[in-house]
């Protein structure tokens, strides 16, 4: 290696031996100067968290919107699985809750079978009592993923062919159900990104979040095939892809409304980069204006304000805006300012590919919600009549392709996705008092209301009660030790299936629908009990150790053997439970690293591991030594090197 | 348990005694072997690398950028203080910094006056097509370069020994590294990751870098490859499109690693004391930090408008032109040139082909416009005039004699160019005969040849065979010669065609001596669909005829043209630009800060005479204008040693509206709010003297640069001098002395007046956090201006301990800009001791570079 080849081996050894030494004597100091992570940009705290601990060991983190007027309005709460111990190395997140999705119930079920039925269904509030469903569980994603698989498969061979009727019913009802639940999924998940940026938010900062936060991104079948690293980079691509959407679409509205003489608002929501606008036109303007003043209603999809007569009679909510000498339209006024009427006119979502989604048409409530439901339709026709899929009506489904680029491209916004998410984020917003004013608020909420088409979603003026009423619920069964029993459940399951192979629990499976439910397996024993939470910890450590080991060599360039050290010394103590998949990483760190006793140790946890992979390995690091220098104990060792580690305990003496 | 202990304790001894075979140290080696591995970066800020070099990971407990940071801030050497030459933007800057020469290359779009052919110097679709087709067989801005004779650095070493990577500036196309990529999903990973990356998207860029990164890898592991280059474009990427923190850290962090597995490359090779890694990137960037993005406006929308000129345009196809959107079906590569055509046009409505503006504005902060001489667009508008038959028999009169003074102020303009061009088409031909010949006789003789193995020497040999990719290896230096030559020939048809079109207008125009011959002449014949003509000037851009309003006479019966024609002035239009959604009043309202129109040398000498203050000589003048009140003027003179020298001298109420065309203006005094912002700036250095002294002295370019880089936008000064020179003519007129024989001068001549005709007529930069960018609307970074953010960039170099270069660390604060690149590379690898040049290089081209080497890089 010459990473620092200018001085003489011998003499590096002898400065690393010293620096080992000292290494024992002195605290750990930072080498150079820098802090740590920097604190957050100081941004108004509109999220806010509230911690639960759970008896069996597990912590909910409540995501509240913070509201200047009422309560705190609960929003989104996670579960963390701690075990009860301290080592966080062995902490898994588990489930999700979000509070404004509410189960549906049969009769909504049923509707939501119906194709082509784009209305929402009476006001419903769930009960109150009743523990709100999680709605995703990170623990089971590959699992269910391969269920849906599964379900697919079951679609494509038996409920397809069963005639139009079942399978636009079937199609229509998992359509209905997987939008209604991603909507939610998806505005969770941009609260949750925009907490990470709080400063107490430490537990959705490490490494691992993103991937957790990619199982939200990339929902259902496709999980069966995903990676960590897959995940990891479908979470990034998630917040970075909805970044440039709203930097796009937010410069496209303000050119188009620059160049219409409107003036465009950008609300911020719970993300501090806003991802919707408000489009306003000048009361004056439009007195001045002939009606038959030129109108390019590309990309903001709503009539002419200049012609139509309502506006000049306009008894709706205006705003009062201001116009700086420099000409520029601002919200408050400043010196010099004039102040002008502003009709709102439109509401648009930023968040969505290539151009903005018009949400809300003050003039025609209509409007928006046509474009969405002949968006679905057009959607829904393909689906469920004829089938167009690449595999199934190939003609139409290139038909579609074409149709949306094409309307797109002249900036009409009927293909968008749909705007479920986009409405969810809104109702989020709404209901944080302090981003409209009082007054749009209820127009607003008015206007989300009649603009549902989806039978499954609960009203939107019941979502904050919903919330609530829900909220109220999971921390009753946080008390009531219902949510430990859950939680208790899954570890069984999981330990069962840790210490019993496939044959072994279908076995088990097979003897528990036998002995009718009498016979259950045991997977409880203090031994087990202990695998299990080792076997937890094992995962964190060998990510670790394959991060390390993956960055070029010299290892100790990026990373401090400090920093992975307790990981090592973890695999040395169990090495029996390590995957023998760790072994070339651990051959890895002793060929990366030039730190003697970091090497030491992953020698000697390869020498611990039980597995064949481990002593190839070391039958490997063994050729690739110079064997006339291989010489066979200790005499060779630098003083001082054998002193620091005789201190660690850690050199073997030779026989 | 026994046998464990033996053998970790075996392991142990081993390791202390530095056994590793890996690790042997290199054999010593002459400087002469040295091998250069540059990484160019695109637009990577140094204040970017800063911000997070110093940050410990508390995770890792090293830097955010451990690599970074180990390679050259704890060893090697980097300059502080290193700068673009010229615009920051891609195309130009590395034009500078890949030949050490003035720029040639003036934007990454240049449309040709005389012809309106374009190009797009980013479009690597349109290359790979081109040369699919045999159109091409190096990028249009290699082709510049090569007709001025101006050599890449990685020229110097011979095909077998250099690999280059993917970049603006490359000779040849990697079809095979294309093809890998294209199959890359499924021919990587596991069957799993396979399904899972179709499913979830293939990241194309993301494998198109592990691809470009192995073979480079691959080139720096093997000890024989004595030049590699690699082009690592996701910086500039990620702070365009996104600059959230999460993005910036991520892509600084993913090149961090990549410099780190370059160095194990480099260990792994055995050549670590011979080799030199250097770092070098085109340009910075401002980025805001996370939630503000910058605001852009359309110019050719504005530019459509009656208020300014209602013009048919041309631009860059970029998907956003006119808010067209990428991804389309129906128009796969956005590359494509864009044309707009007003639906307010004045008098070309029917005739939308007529282009009479273009515009680079694929630069964010700074756009460069080109408009038709004015003489072209009065004479086209008095053609239709006369040819529509609704004039009255005076007004007929009048304006027939409007016409024949135009044609005949510039007939003889005309008509020598009309001849110059004749002689130089001819050569042309001659010359696409010869290249037949040649070619026909090169396939014989590739025919007869065979392949055989390269036999290695030792020596730096460039142009050692007949293909200017310089192979070693004869027979394949034959069979890439064949394909330059058929690439010649296509291009020399292509020219003589466009070329020819254009000199038939030149011709037809100055040969019309009557107004009846005017008349009955053809549109077309007369008005090429895309022809621009002469570069304009500050009289011209003062008021530029759009419309004809009426045919009014002057008492002695000509036509008064001041009066007749409705004029834009366009030194004021775009600075007044206001926009009223303004997203935070920090930005303001005003989109375009400044702009710079090229005056008259001996007008603006007898106008500073007016005004009082008395100047011999200069070469060339600019008018640099913020608004009425805020002007600068930027003389240049030539001293007795060569060196340019520059003075800047503050003026008002510029104007060229008087009868006799003269400029007017007042001289002013320094003050802030002036174009630059150099008085204001409290870092400016002015060595002690008072600061109006020294800002209205004249300084040569180093000065400038030394006293005003430290300053928000001071680098204008030398970076639109970069702008405009012509500095290449120097080149052009050398080799034209040089040549022996006559078609070689004529052709010489002809790629001279092509480069002259990519000359734009004014210049325009962005205010802080706007851009008129096109590409794509940018969230977060931009690059194009002079500001010292966007300009500020890093130049890194480290070398074994038999290079000559420094050990470091070393932060070297002494200012360097792009042109000081290639020769210190040159230094570097051992091409040229001292800066002096061998005869072998000179042989291949090169020549003397203009800028410095970073002396404090080497060892003494
Ligand atoms: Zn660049
Ligand atoms: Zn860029």
């Amino acid at each position: 290696m010459h990473y620092c080849n200018v001085l003489p081996k011998r003499a590096t050894l002898r400065l690393v031996a010293l620096l080992l030494a000292l290494a024992f004597v002195f605290p750990a100091a930072p080498v150079f100067g820098g802090e740590s992570e920097p604190a957050a940009a100081t941004v108004p705290q509109r999220l806010v968290a509230e911690r639960t601990a759970l008896a069996s060991g597990a912590e909910i983190v409540t995501i509240f919107g913070r509201s200047s007027s009422g309560p705190d309005s609960p929003i989104v709460a996670m579960l963390t699985d701690t075990l009860g111990d301290e080592d966080p190395a062995n902490d898994q997140l588990r489930y999700v809750w979000v509070f404004t999705y509410c189960p549906p119930s049969l009769k909504q079920r049923v509707l939501a079978c119906i194709p082509f039925y784009y209305a929402r269904t009476s006001a419903r509030i769930p009960k109150a009592g009743a523990t709100p469903p999680i709605v995703h569980d990170f623990s089971r994603y590959r699992s269910s993923a391969w269920k849906s698989l599964a379900f697919y498969g079951a679609q494509l061979a038996v409920l397809d062919p069963a005639g139009l009727l079942v399978r636009a019913g079937t199609r229509t009802y998992l359509r209905n159900e997987s939008d209604y639940r991603g909507a939610h999924l998806e505005n969770a998940l941009s609260v949750i990104q925009a907490f990470r940026k709080n400063p107490d938010a430490r537990e959705f900062r490490g490494p691992g979040v993103d991937a957790s936060l990619g199982q939200l991104v990339k929902r259902g079948k496709v999980g069966a095939f995903l990676g960590k690293d897959q995940l990891t980079a479908a979470a990034r691509k998630h917040f970075s892809k909805s970044r440039k959407n709203v930097a796009r679409n937010w410069e496209l509205l303000r050119q188009r409304s620059e160049e219409e003489g409107l003036f465009f608002e950008p609300i911020a929501s719970t993300s501090e980069s806003a991802a919707h606008a408000i489009v306003w036109v000048s009361a004056d303007e439009i007195e001045r204006s002939p009606r038959k003043r030129e109108f390019n209603s590309r990309f903001l999809n709503i009539s002419s304000p200049w012609s139509d007569e309502r506006l000049r009679q306009w008894e709706g909510y205006t705003r009062r805006f201001y116009i700086e000498p420099s000409g520029r339209y601002s919200a408050v006024p400043s010196d010099g300012s004039t102040s002008v009427e502003m009709i709102p006119l439109g509401i648009y979502g930023l968040d969505f590919p290539r151009i903005p989604a018009l949400l809300v048409d003050f003039r025609s409530f209509f409007n928006p919600k046509s474009r969405e439901i002949s968006g679905r339709a057009l959607d829904d026709v393909g689906r469920y009549l004829l089938d167009a899929t690449p595999f199934g009506d190939a003609k139409f489904f290139v038909l579609k392709r074409f149709w949306g680029i094409f309307s797109r491209r002249k900036g009409i916004d009927i293909s968008q996705p749909t705007r479920a998410t986009a409405y969810a984020q809104l109702a989020t917003m709404v209901s944080l008092a302090e981003a409209l004013d009082p007054e749009l608020n209820s127009i607003v909420n008015n206007a989300l209301r009649r603009l549902r088409t989806n039978p499954m979603q609960s009203r939107w003026d019941s979502e904050a009660e919903a919330a609530r009423t829900q909220y109220d619920a999971l921390m009753a069964a946080a008390k009531s030790g219902e949510l430990d029993k859950r939680l208790e459940r899954d570890r069984a399951a999981e330990r069962v299936r840790l210490e019993h192979g496939l044959l072994g629990r279908t076995l088990r499976r097979v003897a528990t629908i036998g002995s009718f439910g009498l016979y259950r397996p045991k997977a409880d024993s203090p031994d087990s009990l202990e695998r299990y939470a080792l076997t937890r910890s094992m995962r964190t450590h060998v990510s670790l150790l394959e991060e390390v080991a993956a960055t070029p060599h010299p290892i100790d360039v990026a990373w401090a053997p400090e920093k992975y050290r307790e990981s090592l010394d973890f695999v040395l103590a169990h090495g029996e439970l390590a995957p023998p998949d760790l072994a070339p990483v651990l051959a890895s760190i002793v060929r990366g690293s030039d730190d003697v006793e970091t090497q030491v140790i992953a020698l000697e946890c390869l020498a611990r591991m039980k597995d064949g992979a481990a002593h190839d390995q070391l039958a490997q690091l063994g050729s690739s030594l110079d064997s006339s220098i291989a010489v066979p104990g200790s005499s060779s060792i630098a003083p001082g090197v054998r002193a620091a580690q005789d201190k660690a305990g850690r050199v073997p003496v030779a026989p | 348990m026994i046998r464990v202990r033996w053998v970790v304790s075996s392991f142990v001894a081993v390791l202390l005694l530095g056994g590793w075979v890996a690790r042997a140290a290199p054999l010593p080696d002459s400087a002469a072997n040295t091998r250069l591995i540059v990484v160019k970066v695109d637009g990577l800020p140094q204040a970017a690398v800063d911000a997070y070099v110093n940050r410990i990971d508390p995770r890792t407990g090293r830097s955010v950028l451990p690599w970074i940071r180990h390679l050259y801030y704890e060893s090697g050497v980097r300059t502080e203080n290193f700068y673009s030459r010229g615009i920051s933007l891609s195309e130009p800057s590395w034009a500078i910094i890949d030949t050490g020469q003035h720029s040639l290359v003036k934007g990454n779009f240049e449309a040709d006056r005389n012809t309106g052919d374009t190009v797009d110097h980013l479009s690597f679709v349109g290359f790979y097509l081109d040369s699919a087709k045999s159109q091409r067989v190096f990028p249009p801005a290699v082709e510049a370069l090569d007709a001025c004779r101006t050599p890449l650095t990685s020229d110097a070493w011979q095909f077998e020994d250099r690999e280059t990577g993917i970049q603006l500036l490359r000779r040849g196309t990697l079809w095979f590294e294309l093809f890998k990529v294209g199959i890359a999903p499924a021919s990587r990973g596991t069957i799993g990751q396979r399904v899972g990356d179709i499913l979830i998207g293939v990241n194309e860029t993301e494998i198109w870098a592990k691809v470009s990164e192995e073979r480079f890898v691959e080139a720096v592991r093997d000890p024989a490859v004595r030049y590699a280059d690699f082009y690592w474009p996701f910086i500039d990427e990620a702070l365009h499109d996104d600059n959230s923190e999460a993005s910036l850290r991520g892509a600084l962090s993913n090149f961090d690693r990549m410099l780190g597995r370059i160095q194990q490359a480099i260990a792994e090779s055995g050549t670590a004391g011979r080799t030199v890694l250097a770092v070098v990137s085109d340009h910075g960037s401002t980025y805001d930090v996370e939630g503000k993005y910058s605001q852009g406006i359309n110019l050719i929308g504005y530019l459509e408008r009656p208020e300014f000129g209602a013009h048919h345009s041309m631009s860059r196809g970029g998907p956003l032109a006119n808010y067209e959107l990428e991804g389309s079906a129906l128009k796969p590569f956005a590359s494509a040139i864009a044309l707009t055509a007003s639906r307010h046009s004045f008098y070309l409505a029917d005739r939308p082909g007529q282009i009479t503006c273009a515009m680079d504005y694929d630069g964010n902060e700074r756009a460069q416009l080109y408009l038709r001489d004015p003489d072209l667009a009065r004479l086209q508008m008095l053609w239709r005039a006369l040819r529509a038959g609704k004039l009255d028999a005076r007004s007929y009169e009048v304006a027939g004699r409007g016409a024949m003074a135009i044609l005949d102020r510039r007939r003889a303009g005309w008509s020598a160019e009309a001849f110059e061009l004749g002689e130089e088409l001819v050569a042309l031909a001659r010359r696409g005969s010869a290249l037949r010949r040649e070619l026909a006789a090169l396939e014989a003789e590739t025919k007869r040849a065979r392949p055989r193995s390269s036999e290695s020497s030792a020596g730096i040999a460039p142009f050692a065979g007949r293909s200017a990719l310089n192979h070693r290896d004869p027979y394949r230096d034959l069979v890439d010669r064949g394909r330059e030559l058929a690439v010649e020939v296509f291009r020399t048809d292509k020219l003589r065609n466009e070329y020819g079109a254009f000199r038939n207008s030149l011709a037809t125009r100055s040969k019309v001596v009557s107004v009846e011959a005017f008349v009955a002449a053809d549109e077309t014949a007369l008005f090429g669909f895309r022809e621009f003509g002469r570069t304009l000037d500050a009289r011209d851009l003062a008021a530029y005829p759009v419309r004809l309003r009426d045919i009014v006479a002057t008492d002695a019966g000509a036509l008064d043209e001041r009066a007749s024609f409705v004029t834009v002035n366009y030194l004021e239009a775009f600075t007044g630009i206001r926009i009223r959604n303004s997203a935070s009043a920090e930005r303001g309202t005003a989109p375009v800060s400044w702009i710079v129109a090229e005056m008259d040398a001996a007008a603006t000498v007898a106008a500073l005479g007016a005004a009082g203050r008395h100047v011999q000589t200069i070469d060339r003048a600019f008018l640099v204008s913020a608004d009425r009140d805020r002007q600068l003027l930027m003389l240049y003179r030539t001293a007795d040693d060569g060196r340019q020298l520059v003075t800047l001298a503050p003026i008002s109420r510029f104007s060229a509206d008087s009868p006799t065309g003269a400029y007017e203006f007042d001289l002013a005094a320094w003050r802030s709010g002036l174009p630059f912002g150099l008085f204001e700036d409290e870092s400016l250095k002015t060595g002690g003297q008072d600061r109006s002294a020294w800002l209205s002295a004249e300084h040569d370019l180093i000065s400038w640069r030394d006293g005003v880089h430290r300053t928000a936008e001071g680098l204008a000064v030398v970076g639109f001098t970069e702008v405009a020179t012509t500095a290449y003519r120097q080149r052009f007129d050398e080799l034209i002395a040089r040549a022996t024989q006559a078609d070689d001068k004529l052709l010489l001549r002809f790629e001279r007046r092509r480069r002259d005709a990519v000359a734009t007529d004014l210049f325009l930069h962005a205010a802080p956090h706007w851009n008129f960018d096109l590409k794509d609307f940018n969230a977060g970074g931009n690059h194009g201006g002079f500001g010292r953010s966007s300009m500020h960039t890093v130049f890194w170099i480290r070398g074994g301990a038999q290079t000559r270069i420094q050990a470091g660390p070393l932060a070297v604060q002494a200012p360097y800009d792009g042109l000081d690149v290639a020769p210190t590379l040159m230094e570097a690898g051992g091409l040229t001791t001292g800066g002096a040049l061998t005869d072998e290089l000179k042989r291949g081209g090169f020549r003397s570079f203009p800028g410095a080497i970073v002396k404090e890089a080497f060892r003494p």
